[in-house]
């Protein structure tokens, strides 16, 4: 199936393009950074900057040290962080999973639950479920995650533990069974609050189509004309906000992390920018947008697979 | 003859925001098994309103049917409730609607969703349903049967996707068939395809078929029997060859005007009817035809005509028919 | 054949109604009314007319647009007539409860002060006049360079269309918050700084909006149909295109404005934002949750005014959406 091929294709070399600009970017940034990336706290002993300098050729021309740039990110090699000096992959590779396990969790939630009240909205338009459900929404998407987080940590956390002497959510750190509940709806609300709008959305529409007349003219009942023919026709469109979607989990990670104190890259992050980390910086954010492209990428192949029209004429609709 | 649809004085209104819409203003008619009745029409005439209350497939608010009775094969149409209409939706009468474009789910294979109603019903197995879907696509002349039941609908053309809702429709064998305007999408000679296809069918298989359509000119090869349509009412009914050669009501008579025909020279114009229906938010009190009917008179204008016999099997609705209508002053 | 008059063969009344005697002169001929039948029973209403009377039939709508007319009217005025400057600490009196009566001026504190004893009602309001600004500010900027942008790419069509589209592509795969966060560290803090990082991002959803749109419309019979009577590009994009997109534009930026407010209170949050001692939202929410445990107030005020305020944009936009719809036309 050439057509579809093309699709993938196409898609993949836009993710290759991404990634290449954002290298591209980073590294026109960092070099726009006041000072050298060298001149800290500490004053470096001359032969050890020498050293460094060759290493990151910064004693070369511009294009050169571009070359040796995307060489070391292709490597793994993203510099050391000007903070406490440990090699930038490292504390990327230690943070990341924890984010990750944040992360993955708030997104599992939040499509669940998400596309099960988009269902119900659509289904009982007009009823009390309906207007409960998109007011709910409502507040998802206008309150920030920052404050969700706040409040959850103030009501459920702690007034919680005074009311019954039980800490049932805990209200920093991450580890125990009863730490990841609280940071993860936080992170999820505003994402689940999203994907039950669009569904709804989505799902009246695809409800007001002629197949949908036609399957009722078979005799299906309510429950399979909606479980069985609505909801895939449905879907397709929140697939397409998935991407911009992991983006919004990832960036509120920057925030939750901070007020929960989590361990996470999002806190790290937010700390080496408040420092002016320049390496880690640039690091950090060169694997943040490659790690979006890919997820991005991700997207498109899931959406390729659930639309068959992909088949005959290689674009999305 | 077993009388498979009975419609007795149906009544159905839409309860809209801008007050009731008279849809359905008191419709009678009858099929019977084997039989093609042809429900004739323009638009907005409550020819499809009607078809689609036989199925009760209009959302019950805001349509609602204010009176009359639904005979269908012995059930109780009217009085029927949803889960009794799913077992009779697919199973005794069918539908298929006017835009195959848009009626088929484009995310389901075709041979899936021409066997959904058998795995329902009979429930056969994963591979007899695959053969099922492969010999309802040969029934309808589909070439590569086994091929195509494996494909999406967007790769199917639009005759090929009508077929495909008519072997959809026909899989449980049901009693009756209805079709919605299945013709108006399609080109000319695609046309004729299908129509050939049900008269084929209603041959073969002896199912009895209304079709819906405001196209005089497709109705002639298949219909037995003709309704004519008019703002919610049936103002005729009778046989084809009733309807075509000895019609008896101003409005059919002037339907059959305004075809052309192989004979129409090209020097003649076009016949049409002057004016448009009314509006069924205000019903007329009289024969909602008066207003652009030539032989009008002043009864027409505040009295309803009740249905007249002019033959055997042939009625129709006008003052004219009356047998205190004076013959001798036809004015013009 | 079919073009025989109609007939009356011998009819037999055979209905009960017409069973009731009928005057002679019932049957007198009259003939056809068409003027009548032309005359349309409903009035047709224009788009816009349609779409304003929907609105303003919207209690939702009106309740948005009255609270959002406060809050600027607030944001201007209610600093001004402050006894307080935003600035102006009194360490001594910090973490006071709503209604303290300040000790210099005898005037009381409406809504308590912050750790560094500042007037909390009034930072309230002078970082609404933050918020919407860069709000308003940058949704407008987005707005011209999405419809510029978009408007030329889909007007021009062919290959023009096809590399504006990709750089588009391209541009919308970098997280825009990631951008945004390495715009502010290296340039100077402040509103400007904002309102630049965000605009350089935020416009490709617009671009998109109004490219499908112009494209879509520019193949509809009616624009052939006025190129055909010989009008020029500017008037037919003037008259034809522009009230189609118009209800587009306005609905996009009336949603995009939540956005916004949401990542200057973000970014204020991460100490990236406004600099002190100016005050934003988001600064203010910051601060809140450093003290939220012991003094909740701090933060409660500033998260229900962003709150409130992303809730009245995305409500209006909600209902001006199903205003425009042409689909739920009355």
């Amino acid at each position: 199936m050439p057509k579809q091929l093309q699709y993938y294709l196409k898609r993949v070399l836009y993710a290759v393009i991404t990634i290449f600009l954002l290298i591209c970017i980073t590294f026109f940034l960092m070099h726009l950074m006041p000072g050298d990336p060298f001149s800290g706290e500490k004053a470096v002993p001359a032969e050890i900057k020498a050293a460094l300098y060759a290493k990151y050729g910064l004693d070369q021309p511009l294009p050169v040290q571009f070359f040796k740039y995307v060489g070391n990110v292709l490597h793994g090699d993203f510099g050391v962080s000007l903070q406490d000096k440990r090699p930038v992959a490292q504390t990327i590779a230690e943070a990341f999973p924890v984010s990750a396990d944040l992360g993955i969790r708030a997104l599992i939630f939040a499509t669940i639950i998400g596309l099960l009240l988009g269902v119900v909205a659509a289904v009982k338009r007009g009823t009390g479920w309906d207007t409960g459900t998109m007011f709910l929404a409502l507040i998802g998407v206008s309150v920030p995650s920052f404050i969700l987080g706040a409040l959850l940590q103030y009501f459920l956390g702690l007034k919680l533990y005074q009311a019954t002497g039980r800490q049932i959510f805990a209200v920093m750190g991450w580890g125990p069974a009863n730490s990841k509940f609280l940071p993860a709806f936080a992170l999820a609300f505003g994402s689940m609050a999203s994907i039950s709008r669009l569904m709804r959305t989505s799902m009246l529409d695809v409800l007001n189509q002629d197949y949908i007349k036609t399957a009722k003219a078979k005799g299906l009942s309510r429950g399979e004309i909606i479980w069985k023919h609505a909801v895939r026709n449905a879907v397709m469109p929140v697939v397409t906000i998935m991407g911009p979607l992991v983006a919004a989990v990832l960036t509120g990670t920057f925030v939750v992390e901070n007020i929960f104190a989590i361990p996470g890259l999002g806190k790290i992050f937010v700390q080496c920018v408040q420092n002016n980390d320049y390496t880690t910086i640039v690091g950090t954010t060169l694997f943040y947008g490659s790690f979006l492209v890919f997820a991005n990428l991700v997207v498109d192949i899931i959406y390729g697979l659930l639309d068959p029209r992909i088949k005959l004429s290689g674009e999305k609709e | 003859m077993e009388r498979i649809l009975d419609i007795k004085d149906l009544e159905v209104s839409f309860d809209t925001y801008a007050g009731e819409v008279h849809a359905v203003r008191g419709v009678s008619l009858h099929v019977d098994a084997g039989e093609a009745l042809a429900i004739v029409g323009e638009s907005g005439c409550g020819k499809s309103v009607t078809a689609q209350t036989v199925m009760k497939l209009n959302p019950m608010p805001p349509a609602r049917i204010k009176n009359g009775k639904i005979d269908l094969c012995g059930r109780d149409i009217v009085a029927a409730g949803e889960k009794e209409m799913q077992g009779i939706r697919g199973q005794l009468v069918s539908m298929i609607f006017q835009d195959p474009m848009t009626c088929l789910n484009p995310t389901k294979k075709v041979g899936k969703q021409l066997t959904e109603t058998l795995k329902k019903h009979k429930h056969l197995s994963g591979r007899q349903c695959r053969e099922e879907a492969v010999r309802l696509l040969k029934m309808v002349q589909i070439p590569n049967a086994e091929q195509r039941a494996g494909e999406y609908p967007h790769e199917f053309s639009g005759g090929m996707r009508q077929r495909a809702m008519i072997a959809m429709a026909l899989s449980c064998h049901p009693k009756l068939l209805i079709a919605d305007e299945p013709t108006t999408a399609l080109d000319v000679t695609i046309q004729a395809q299908i129509m050939e296809l049900m008269q084929k069918i209603r041959d073969e298989t002896g199912t009895s078929i209304i079709l819906i359509t405001h196209d005089l000119g497709v109705v002639a090869n298949l219909a037995d029997r003709v309704a004519v349509m008019y703002a919610g009412k049936i103002v005729e009914q009778g046989s084809a060859r009733d309807i075509f050669y000895r019609a008896a009501h101003p409005y059919t008579a002037a339907l059959l005007r305004s075809l052309p025909t192989v004979e129409t020279s090209r020097s003649e114009e076009l016949v049409s009817i002057p004016g448009t229906p009314p509006d069924l938010y205000a019903p007329p009190a009289g024969c909602a035809f008066a207003s652009r009917c030539k032989y009008c008179m002043k009864l027409c204008r505040h009295r309803q005509p009740p249905e007249f016999t002019v033959a055997q099997g042939h009625v129709a609705s006008c003052w004219r028919l009356h047998p205190d209508f004076p013959r001798q002053k036809e004015g013009k | 054949m079919a073009n025989e008059q109609a007939q009356t063969a011998n009819p037999v009344a055979s209905s009960p109604a017409a069973g009731k005697p009928i005057d002679p002169s019932e049957f007198e001929w009259v003939g056809p009314n068409v003027k009548e039948m032309e005359t349309i029973s409903r009035p047709s209403i224009s788009f816009w007319k349609d779409a304003f009377r929907r609105l303003r039939k919207s209690r939702v709508a009106i309740v948005c647009l009255v609270i959002l007319a406060l809050l600027v009217l607030g944001a201007v005025f209610l600093p001004m007539v402050s006894p307080f400057d935003f600035s102006r600490q009194n360490v001594a009196f910090s973490n006071q409860p709503p209604m303290w009566v300040d000790n210099e001026t005898s005037q009381p504190h409406l809504f308590g002060t912050d750790t560094l004893g500042r007037d909390i009602w009034v930072r309230i309001w002078m970082g609404a006049r933050v918020s919407l600004t860069v709000a308003v500010a940058v949704a407008l900027i987005d707005c011209l360079i999405g419809i510029v942008y978009g408007g030329v790419s889909g007007y021009f069509g062919g290959m023009v269309d096809n590399v504006m589209m990709r750089i588009v592509e391209i541009i919308s795969g970098i997280p825009y918050l990631i951008i945004v966060m390495l715009l502010m560290v290296v340039l100077p803090r402040g509103i400007g700084t904002i309102i630049i990082a965000y605009s350089i991002t935020g416009w490709t959803g617009m671009a998109r909006l109004v490219r499908g749109q112009v494209l879509a419309l520019r193949h509809q019979e009616f624009l052939i149909a006025a190129e055909s009577m010989g009008a020029r590009p500017a008037r037919i994009i003037a008259r034809h295109l522009a009230p189609n997109l118009l209800s587009l534009i306005v609905v996009n930026v009336t949603l995009d404005i939540p956005n916004v407010i949401f990542t200057e209170a973000f970014l204020s949050m991460l100490g990236l934002g406004i600099a002190p001692p100016q005050s934003s939202w988001g600064i203010m929410a910051n601060d809140g949750i450093a003290v939220f445990q012991v003094y909740p107030m701090q933060l409660v005020y500033p998260a229900v005014f962003i709150s409130i305020t992303m809730l009245a944009f995305n409500l209006l936009g909600d209902q001006m959406r199903d205003a425009f719809d042409p689909k739920l036309r009355r």
